[in-house]
C-alpha cells in the first residue's frame, strides 16, 4: 500500500439515523486519502450506500463530523457557489440505482450536462463527449433515450457522464450489480484503468469476486452498521472464518 | 395481454413512452431556426389558435403543420401519431357530454352547433399538440430549454420540467414492473381484487414516488445541478430568423382576419 500524506475524507464518530430511530451507521470513523484503492464490503443493509452519500455531501449525519478537503461539511457548506463547484467538479457518485441520474432525452445531452454546467465551449464539449463515448465504446448510442438502454449500457452512459468532467474522486455503489458476467468484467477494466491514472476510486460492494481486482483496502462494515474492521485486501479476503462470521461468504 | 385492465395499462403506458420519448434530430430547414425564435413563433401559433373561430381556419393551420413537418424531415406517420393518440384519451372525454348540452336546433340527440363547437375544440388540440411535437422533433433538448430561458423563464422552473419528465419515465417503469410482477403470480382473474390491487397500487406508486423524488434529487445535487442550472449559450438570432417569425405571424393574421 502507497503511503500518502493528505486525507481528502475525514470521518469522526459518524452516526446516522433515517426517520430520527433507525441506525444506517454507528459512530464511524475512517480517514481517506489521495490516490487510495478502496472497497466498502459488508452484507446488504450494513449502511454501505448511506456512507458513499455521506461521502458525496447528500446526506448530513446527525452526530460526529465529516471533511472533505479539510473544510468540514454540513449542508450549509454548499451554499457557498464556489465550494459546490469545486466538491462537484472532484466528487462523483455512481448510484445503485442509475435511473434516478439520468435526466436527459438522449444520452448525448446527459454526457454534455455537466460540461455545459462547468461553462465549457460547444467544441470543447463536443469533444470531450466524443473522447468519453469513445473509452466507453458508447458512440453508437449517443442519439439514443438513456431510458431505452440495457441495464449496462445504463451503467456505461451513467460512469460516462460522471467521468466527462475530470474528477479526481470516484464512488461508486455496487458498481457489478445487475450486470452479465461480460459487462461486469468490462466494467471492472474501467475502475481499473481510473486507478492507472491515478484516481481515488472507493467501491462499495458485497461482491468479494471484484474486491481483489479494484482495492488495496478494505472496510468492513457490519450488521449492526459499525466498521468491523479495517485492513489490506489480500489480508481480509483470506480471513474466512471472519468473512463467514460476517454474512459475506 | 386480454382482458380490459391489461390492456388499459399497457396502452398507456405504451402512449406516454411514445410520445415523450425524444429522437433523433435530423438536420432540416427547421433544425437551424433559432430556438428563442421557436419558443416564440409556437406561443404566437397557441394564442392565435385559441381565437381562430372557423373550422377552415384551423385546419388551414393544421394542415400547414403537416407540410412544416415534412419540410422539417420529420417521420409524418410519427407526427401523426403522436399528434393523435392524445385526443381520444383526453379531449374526446371532455368534449362528447358537451354535444347534448349546447342549446340549438336539434337533430338525433344533438345539435349542429355543438357538433362544430365540439370538432373546433378536438382539431384546436389537435393542431396545438402538432405544433408542440415539430418542436420538439425538430430542436435538441437542451436547446429547447436554452429557448425558454430566452424568453425569461427562470431555470428553477426548468429545473422542474426536467424533473417532471425524469419522473412521469420512472414512474411508467415502475408501475409497469409491479403490474408484471402481479401477473406473474395471478393464477386466475377475479374482477373485484382487480381493482382492489388497482387501489393499493397507486398508493404504493405514491410511496414509490416520494423515494424516488429523494434519489432523483440527490442525483441532480451530486452531479452539481442547483437552481441555476447552466445551459448553452443561446446562437445568434439571424435575418432568416426574423423573417421566418414575420413570415409565421403574416399567416397568421391572414387566418384570423378571415374569420
Amino acid at each position: 500500500m502507497k503511503s500518502f500524506k493528505k486525507p481528502i475524507f475525514k470521518l469522526e464518530n459518524v452516526s446516522f439515523y433515517y426517520l430520527d430511530h433507525k441506525v444506517a451507521l454507528s459512530s464511524i470513523n475512517l480517514e481517506i486519502y489521495e490516490g487510495e484503492r478502496i472497497c466498502l464490503l459488508g452484507p446488504n443493509g450494513s449502511g454501505k450506500t448511506t456512507l458513499l452519500k455521506i461521502l458525496d455531501g447528500l446526506l448530513y449525519p446527525q452526530e460526529g463530523k465529516v471533511f472533505a478537503f479539510s473544510k468540514e461539511i454540513k449542508e450549509k457548506t454548499f451554499d457557498d457557489p464556489e465550494f459546490n463547484r469545486f466538491f462537484r467538479k472532484n466528487v462523483v457518485l455512481l448510484f445503485q440505482n442509475v435511473e434516478a441520474q439520468l435526466f436527459s432525452p438522449r444520452v448525448e445531452d446527459e454526457i454534455s450536462l455537466g460540461l455545459i454546467q462547468l461553462g465549457l465551449k460547444p467544441e470543447d464539449i463536443k469533444e470531450r463527449v466524443k473522447n468519453i463515448s469513445g473509452f466507453f465504446h458508447i458512440e453508437h448510442l449517443l442519439e439514443r433515450s438513456p431510458y431505452q438502454l440495457s441495464e449496462g449500457e445504463k451503467k456505461k452512459v451513467a460512469l460516462a457522464s460522471l467521468l466527462v468532467i475530470d474528477p479526481s474522486i470516484i464512488l461508486l455503489d455496487e458498481p457489478t450489480n445487475g450486470l452479465d458476467p461480460k459487462s461486469a468484467k468490462e466494467f471492472i477494466k474501467y475502475i481499473k484503468e481510473l486507478e492507472v491514472r491515478g484516481k481515488t476510486v472507493i467501491t462499495a460492494t458485497h461482491d468479494l469476486n471484484i474486491v481483489h481486482e479494484i482495492s488495496d483496502k478494505v472496510y468492513i462494515l457490519g450488521e449492526d452498521k459499525r466498521i468491523l474492521r479495517i485492513g489490506k485486501t489480500e489480508e481480509i479476503l483470506n480471513d474466512k472464518k471472519f468473512l463467514e462470521d460476517t454474512n459475506l461468504i | 395481454m386480454s382482458n380490459f385492465i391489461d390492456k388499459t395499462l399497457k396502452d398507456i403506458n405504451k402512449i406516454l413512452r411514445e410520445t415523450l420519448l425524444f429522437e433523433e434530430i435530423k438536420e432540416s430547414f427547421l433544425s437551424k431556426i433559432n430556438e428563442k425564435i421557436k419558443v416564440i413563433s409556437l406561443i404566437f401559433v397557441l394564442i392565435f389558435l385559441s381565437f381562430f373561430q372557423k373550422l377552415s381556419s384551423i385546419i388551414i393551420l393544421y394542415l400547414f403543420s403537416i407540410y412544416l413537418g415534412y419540410i422539417g424531415k420529420i417521420n409524418i406517420k410519427v407526427l401523426l401519431k403522436r399528434t393523435w393518440t392524445f385526443i381520444p384519451f383526453f379531449t374526446l372525454i371532455i368534449v362528447i357530454p358537451s354535444i347534448f348540452m349546447i342549446p340549438g336546433k336539434l337533430s338525433l340527440g344533438f345539435t349542429m352547433e355543438s357538433l362544430i363547437s365540439a370538432i373546433r375544440f378536438v382539431l384546436r388540440v389537435a393542431t396545438s399538440i402538432s405544433y408542440i411535437q415539430i418542436f420538439i422533433l425538430t430542436t435538441p433538448w437542451t436547446k429547447i430549454f436554452s429557448g425558454l430561458k430566452g424568453i425569461g423563464i427562470s431555470s428553477l422552473i426548468i429545473t422542474i420540467f426536467i424533473m417532471t419528465y425524469r419522473y412521469i419515465l420512472l414512474l411508467l417503469k415502475i408501475a409497469e414492473d409491479l403490474y408484471l410482477a402481479k401477473k406473474s403470480r395471478t393464477i386466475n382473474i377475479n374482477w373485484k381484487r382487480e381493482q382492489i390491487w388497482i387501489g393499493n397500487t397507486i398508493g404504493i406508486l405514491a410511496v414509490k414516488t416520494h423515494e424516488l423524488s429523494k434519489e432523483v434529487s440527490q442525483g441532480m445535487l451530486s452531479r452539481g445541478i442547483t437552481k441555476d442550472l447552466i445551459f448553452p449559450n443561446n446562437s445568434r438570432i439571424s435575418s432568416k430568423d426574423i423573417l421566418v417569425l414575420i413570415f409565421i405571424i403574416f399567416i397568421l393574421f391572414i387566418l384570423y382576419i378571415e374569420v
